[in-house]
């Protein structure tokens, strides 16, 4: 009983390593003339798929840093102006501005 | 990346280069942008893709379909790549989805053979049982040294592969004899990776049985 699953094993083995060392064919030039004559007797493929979006997709990741740094200074900018629109918010509600900078400096 | 004592990045310089200047060049040779050719009406530059994985295509369909069929096999691939480009979408590269088509194509070619053939003799050949013989006579890791023992080994794998039917045998050249992962099987033959698992096992059982009547029969004729 072993020597046969020994045996089988050693076969499997052998199929194995023969489907690895398959001879590939080799090209030749006339091949692809062939091929490409008869793509080129089809129709045009569809253009399915819009160039906008093609394009987008190409550029997407290419942009991906730049937007980044974009969000950060963006976000920094905000907050700044989120600081002038309190102040601005302030001024509205307070009528003294002077007395408001003066609270504000210390942060009341 | 790393920096030199000036404190500039050394790095970065070329990272910049390869990144907004010689990336730009190189991409007007990818595979996006000849795919965006073709699909624009420029079907000479299939051309390119063409050259490009030729050899990619007939490494693989020499694998799996007979040696003579091979360049029939390898040109039905890229007609039918040429077909379905407008429905590729660069999820994967250009040359991944080429050898799920490729795979897909030796598919349908067993299964166009195996519907028209002639059903398989159920007994083993007088010749058959004699490749077995000097087969296990062969140690396996002197085969490659020995053309006829190649010979014999492949004519074994062809009668053992023309038993089973065209999925088991394409699971099993994928999974078993190319040693490719289940998940990687599914996506090139477009199946469920339990599907594969399923098939894989059973097709190996197959084959491990056909095996073993071969060298019962071997046995018992001797």
């Amino acid at each position: 009983m072993k020597t046969n699953q020994e045996d089988i094993k050693k076969l499997e083995e052998i199929l194995i390593k023969r489907h690895s060392k398959k001879e590939t064919v080799k090209i030749s030039e006339a091949w692809q003339a062939k091929v490409m004559s008869h793509i080129r007797r089809l129709e045009p493929v569809n253009k399915t798929r819009q160039d906008n979006s093609l394009i987008f997709e190409q550029f997407l990741w290419r942009f991906a840093p730049v937007a980044s740094a974009l969000i950060v200074i963006l976000v920094a900018v905000m907050l700044t102006f989120d600081f002038v629109s309190e102040y601005e918010m302030a001024k509205i509600f307070i009528d003294d501005p002077i007395e408001f900078s003066l609270v504000q400096s210390f942060l009341i | 990346m790393f920096f030199n004592p000036i404190g500039f990045p050394i790095g970065l310089k070329k990272w910049l280069f390869r990144y907004f200047i010689m990336d730009t060049d190189s991409i007007k040779m990818s595979d996006f942008e000849i795919v965006r050719r073709v699909t624009d009406g420029d079907v000479n530059a299939f051309e390119l893709l063409l050259i490009k994985y030729k050899n990619h295509v007939f490494q693989l369909v020499t694998r799996h379909v007979p040696y003579r069929q091979a360049e029939e096999i390898a040109h039905d691939v890229f007609v039918r790549a040429y077909q379905s480009l407008p429905k590729f979408k660069f999820k994967s590269s250009f040359k991944k989805w080429l050898t799920g088509i490729a795979v897909k194509t030796c598919y349908d070619f067993w299964r166009r053979e195996y519907r028209t053939r002639e059903l398989p003799m159920s007994s083993l050949s007088e010749e058959q049982q004699e490749l077995a013989r000097q087969l296990l006579a062969v140690q396996s890791e002197s085969l490659s040294d020995q053309k006829d023992a190649q010979k014999e080994a492949q004519e074994l794998l062809d009668w053992a592969l023309n038993k089973l039917s065209a999925k088991d045998r394409m699971v099993l050249e994928l999974v078993y004899l190319e040693g490719r992962s289940v998940k990687e099987a599914a996506e090139l033959l477009g199946w469920t990776a339990a599907n594969v698992k399923v098939r894989s096992f059973r097709s190996r059982k197959k084959l491990r049985r056909l095996l073993a009547d071969l060298r019962e029969e071997y046995k018992g004729g001797r």
